[in-house]
């Protein structure tokens, strides 16, 4: 009896001190900072001094306010995690499937830039695409960017940047699901006289689809909420949401805007990202 | 005896035989590009690190061990080397941990309430680092706790978590 007692109450045992960090930690800021989402300013208070008047407006004028660097924030962040697929599938599929006795080795390259700090690949980035770096000046002589034209503090450097710095996110959950498939049914589809491509649109891409959702979302989710990589390579006009949220509370002491604008990006993201688990039907990842 | 002429013997002219190679490999090929966008901000940051270049370090200006000769001289460095090394050591352990035995109970029992466990692992995964980082901030205010070594631990702490979750439950469900 005892037994099975102590069997249905296993798993709340384990889970219980880990929830009990996510409360103390997550859950209890969260709460915090919805409170501090529908304040306002004390009427002859300092700045920085708010109080809580319910005022649910803050969102809808914190939305109306930013939602270009709304919207910016949702297209740079798809725009990354399209060129991080793009670039991570092949380097995935080649890892997994072509690299032989060296794959563990390449297996290691993939995370070993994170040995270098983000932040300083990101300046680095910034370097190399400036003025004095060595991809501006030869693309100039063959006249592939004008005179005039500058590669940083451009929303390509922050798109770039963001694709460069999520690139592992995207390459690892791909490998591992590449090198899961079985190579049997790959050469089954070649018996039943598949060419290459019918191969991989029809066998490979499918079985490996869990790894799409999972580096999509594992990219899409950070890049979304990023501000690093547009402080450091973008210009006033490349802003995202992450900016706002970050001059907002740290700068502009305008914490009940800042925490607007934090629950209208989580939303959002929860929104677009439910959204995607059901077209995409795995449960993988939730 | 007449000499086989060579043409009964098919030969691949060399430049069908390059782009046949260039088709087996291309996805090699397409990789090494790939480490290479991967690994360009490494090496330049490596080796201008042996810049001798004085206060910016934008232009060569000359091959120096300079930098390398005193690692500590810049006042804070080692300090916050240190430091670096204590919080992702604490990290690591308190998170696989807190980690292992979570994605334990979700992986391998079925109990009431495991979707919402699973959602509530999730939800820090979805939050974007500068709003964790932003509401703790104000949690610890308001406590009046000084940000400082805890709090930042913490913070890492909460990132590194719902991510190990996710990924040993993962490899405890198959």
């Amino acid at each position: 009896m005892s037994s099975i007692l102590s069997k249905v109450k296993l798993p709340y045992l384990l889970l219980l001190p880990g929830f009990l960090f996510l409360f103390t930690f997550f859950i209890l800021p969260i709460v915090n900072l919805a409170q501090t989402s529908t304040q306002t300013p004390i009427a002859d208070g300092d700045t920085g001094q708010y109080e809580q008047t319910f005022r649910f407006a803050n969102y809808i004028d914190a939305f109306v306010e930013n939602r270009e660097q709304f919207a910016r924030s949702f297209i740079f962040a798809i725009c990354a995690t399209l060129l991080a697929l793009a670039i991570a599938y092949p380097l995935a599929y080649a890892i997994a499937f072509k690299s032989g006795r060296f794959k563990n080795i390449l297996l290691v390259l993939i995370i070993a830039p994170f040995f270098t700090s983000f932040l300083l690949r990101t300046v680095a980035w910034k370097q190399i695409l400036g003025e004095e770096g060595f991809v501006v000046p030869p693309l100039r002589t063959l006249g592939i960017i004008g005179e005039s034209t500058t590669l940083t503090s451009t929303s390509f450097a922050v798109v770039l940047g963001m694709t460069y710095n999520f690139l592992p996110f995207m390459t690892l959950p791909l490998y591992a699901s590449l090198e899961r498939i079985d190579p049997r049914t790959m050469e089954a589809s070649g018996d039943l006289y598949a060419n290459g491509i019918t191969t991989f649109r029809r066998v490979t891409l499918p079985l490996s689809m869990p790894g799409v959702v999972a580096g999509t979302l594992l990219t899409f989710i950070p890049a979304a909420g990023d501000y690093v990589n547009a402080a450091i390579l973008g210009n006033p006009n490349s802003k995202m949401l992450g900016n706002v949220i970050e001059s907002r509370y740290f700068r502009i002491v305008d914490y009940p805007t800042a925490a607007a604008l934090s629950f209208t990006l989580m939303a959002a993201i929860l929104i677009l990202v439910t959204l995607y688990i059901r077209k995409a039907g795995t449960e993988e990842l939730v | 005896m007449t000499k086989v002429k060579d043409a009964t013997i098919p030969t691949i002219p060399a430049q069908a035989r390059l782009s046949r190679w260039f088709g087996r490999n291309l996805i090699r090929i397409y990789a090494f590009f790939g480490f290479t966008y991967l690994f360009i901000p490494v090496a330049y940051t490596f080796a201008f690190s042996f810049n001798d270049s004085g206060k910016s370090n934008l232009i060569w200006k000359g091959f120096t061990l300079d930098n390398w000769q005193n690692p500590c001289g810049a006042p804070e460095i080692c300090t916050a080397l240190g430091n670096s090394i204590k919080i992702g050591l604490l990290a690591t352990i308190f998170s696989t941990i807190l980690g292992t035995m979570i994605a334990f109970a979700i992986g391998r029992y079925a109990f009431k309430g495991r979707s919402t466990s699973n959602l509530l692992i999730f939800l820090p995964m979805a939050t974007p680092e500068i709003v964790l980082g932003a509401s703790l901030l104000s949690l610890f205010l308001v406590f009046q706790i000084n940000p400082g070594f805890w709090p930042h631990s913490v913070s890492i702490l909460l990132r590194i978590d719902s991510h190990s979750v996710k990924i040993l439950a993962t490899l405890f469900c198959w």
